[in-house]
């Protein structure tokens, strides 16, 4: 029997349960174990899959009672005591069809078929990464366990973090081919139930062969919306996933991801840090700003330098301009050219540096910035103030907390300055008019993306409140519960 | 919709032109001080970027541009020397002098060098923006 005559178009699996059958479906895997029973007069199969199941716990838990139990007079009898009885795993449970069988091999159980019917037994190897420091979102004082690749292994670690009963893992399954377990986080009574229905439709919407890859989680629950800034936050914290739910938030964690995401999302919650909450609301209050301050510098200085050097020269103090000019004097190209261009091998060497392995990034930062860097200058090829703007607009960017938020700064940072070297200030002001435009009519969740900045609600956005003055919940989040402290 | 406003407004931009130009960083000459007096040739302009004569300020600042090494740039001019007080009209008028320029009256030119140093330790509470206030006022 082939393997595709038993797989339907929506991917699962139709036909009755039998040893061909099952056998068929993985048919060709190298990893796919199969053994025959001997019990009594009566044969049975076990199958599992090497690598997610467990060898010594199914010879314990599940081999050893089904082969000691040589009383029963029928397989039925037999089937009924693995269920209830003989078997001593702790999650046994009965298959009703061919796809649940399919479904419980690759997920860690091992299945055994007694005729016409089968029991799947939960038998998950131990082996997994252990949860380790967050290597992105590292902070001095917070706590050190960050998501790792397992689903399980996430939804404990975010139980250990809110040991509140009304904690909800509403777990399904995306992707014909993949499979893939995703699981949505939410509290019950706080979080907006329309908004938690929201997600579960549009995870049930979802269908495509493979749900593993983050573009494809973020493009598939935001709509695939033609922005680049993100409308999902991802974080590989624990405790900042357990407060965005706190929050009112919902969140979603996908098998094989080390991250959780969480929406909706809006610039204020980009524009915050894992560090916010781990340092006191003054400190974190100053650094936020001048987080605002990179953002602005990272997005519009470059685009800012070409305008005024190349179209606007008289806004520069006279001292700068000297200096402007002087640095410019025995370099060939035009303003508009050294900036695009250095813009450009600014993004080259990021993303070299991302594609090589570590140790052989650092070099490449070293001889890509500092020697080829400073050699251009000394060859008067570029001139040192335009490789100043761009290196200061990068390391902005690089304060930005979130990488999807700063590569769509990085992208509109090349827009502003494109703009800006064709029309000056005018050029740049166009843009810097058509991204607030942009901004302001992206949405996720039905939350807008500008409203921590409305006038009701903007304090929220750049300054970090003290928290026994943070009564209240994120109204734009229409929590069921809106006070969260007396 | 959106879009299709901001890419008119970049249409009508390419079309009609920006009401500014696009200079060449590297050959700007910004000037700081610049001298103006009526001499025998008729007005003479004096700066640290050269010097240039006209039977009018605008021919005497054309000169300038010309025999200068690189794009005379007025708009930095932060202090203006008359030795004449009859170029002051014409030089409110080329509209080149930047309206917080500040003015100084002399008797004779001086030479450029250490000039804009001098006038920097001895500022004028007088604007090119004030004597335009004065010459529409009266």
């Amino acid at each position: 029997m082939e393997n595709e005559a038993l797989r339907q178009a929506d991917g699962t699996y139709v036909g009755e349960i039998s040893d061909e059958t099952i056998s068929a479906i993985f048919a060709g895997a190298g990893d796919f174990n199969r053994r025959e029973l001997l019990v009594g007069s009566h044969t049975l199969y076990l199958y599992a899959i090497d690598g997610l199941t467990s060898g010594g716990d199914i010879s314990e838990f599940v081999v050893k009672p089904l082969l000691q139990d040589t009383s029963a007079l029928t397989i039925q009898a037999l089937y009924h005591r693995a269920l209830s009885s003989t078997v001593y795993n702790s999650v046994a449970e009965s298959c009703p069809d061919l796809n649940t069988v399919a479904m419980k091999l690759v997920n860690g159980y091992s299945v055994v078929l007694f005729g016409d019917q089968a029991i799947a037994f939960e038998t998950k190897t131990g082996e997994k990464r252990s949860p380790s420091a967050p290597e992105v979102e590292n902070t001095v004082k917070g706590p050190k366990d960050a998501f790792t690749e397992t689903i399980r292994t996430n939804t404990s670690l975010l139980r250990r973090h809110l040991r509140s009963p009304a904690l909800r893992l509403y777990e399904t399954q995306v992707g014909r081919r993949s499979l893939t377990n995703v699981s949505v986080a939410y509290l019950d009574g706080l979080t907006n139930p329309e908004m938690v229905e929201n997600v579960k439709r549009r995870l049930s919407e979802i269908d495509i062969d493979g749900f593993v890859t983050p573009s494809a989680v973020e493009e598939y629950m935001t709509g695939s919306r033609p922005t680049a800034f993100p409308l999902l936050q991802y974080t590989e914290r624990t405790d900042r996933f357990a407060q965005a739910l706190l929050d009112g938030r919902i969140g979603l964690l996908v098998d094989g991801l080390p991250l959780g995401y969480l929406l909706p999302v809006d610039l204020g919650y980009l524009m915050t840090s894992a560090e916010d909450r781990g340092t006191d609301y003054l400190s974190a209050s100053a650094i936020r700003i001048l987080r605002y301050a990179a953002m602005l510098v990272s997005l519009f200085l470059p685009a800012l330098y070409v305008a005024m050097a190349a179209f606007h020269p008289e806004m520069l103090p006279t001292q700068l301009l000297e200096s402007v000019i002087e640095s410019k004097q025995a370099v060939p190209f035009p303003t508009i050219f050294e900036v695009l261009g250095l813009l450009v091998a600014f993004e080259l060497l990021q993303e070299a540096s991302v594609s090589l392995p570590q140790s052989i990034g650092q070099s490449l930062s070293i001889i890509g910035g500092l020697v080829v860097g400073t050699a251009a200058v000394d060859a008067k090829i570029i001139s040192p103030a335009a490789l100043i703007v761009v290196a200061a607009a990068g390391i902005a960017g690089f304060a930005m907390p979130g990488r999807s938020f700063a590569a769509a700064l990085r992208l509109w940072r090349f827009v502003l300055a494109v703009l800006a070297s064709l029309m000056g200030l005018f050029g740049l002001t166009l843009g810097a008019l058509g991204l607030l435009v942009h901004l302001a009519g992206l949405e996720s969740m039905g939350v807008e993306y500008l409203a921590p900045f409305s006038a009701v609600s903007g304090q929220r956005a750049i300054l970090r409140r003290r928290l026994k003055d943070r009564k209240f919940r994120d109204s734009n989040l229409y929590p069921l519960d809106v006070q969260n402290q007396r | 919709m959106k879009w299709g406003y901001a890419l008119a407004a970049v249409v009508l931009t390419c079309v009609f032109g920006l009401p500014f130009s696009e200079y060449d960083t590297a050959s700007l000459l910004p000037i700081k001080t610049i001298q103006a007096a009526r001499t025998a040739d008729g007005v003479t302009l004096v700066s640290e970027v050269g010097q240039g004569v006209g039977a009018s300020w605008s021919e005497a600042v054309a000169d300038l541009r010309e025999n200068a090494s690189g794009e005379v740039f007025f708009d930095t001019a932060e202090q203006i020397v008359f030795c004449s007080r009859s170029l002051v009209d014409e030089a409110l008028e080329s509209g080149e002098l930047r309206p917080s320029a500040q003015v100084y009256f002399a008797r004779k030119l001086r030479r450029p060098e250490g000039l804009h140093e001098y006038l920097s330790a001895h500022e004028s509470d007088l604007t090119v923006a004030d004597l335009r206030a004065q010459q529409y006022y009266i």
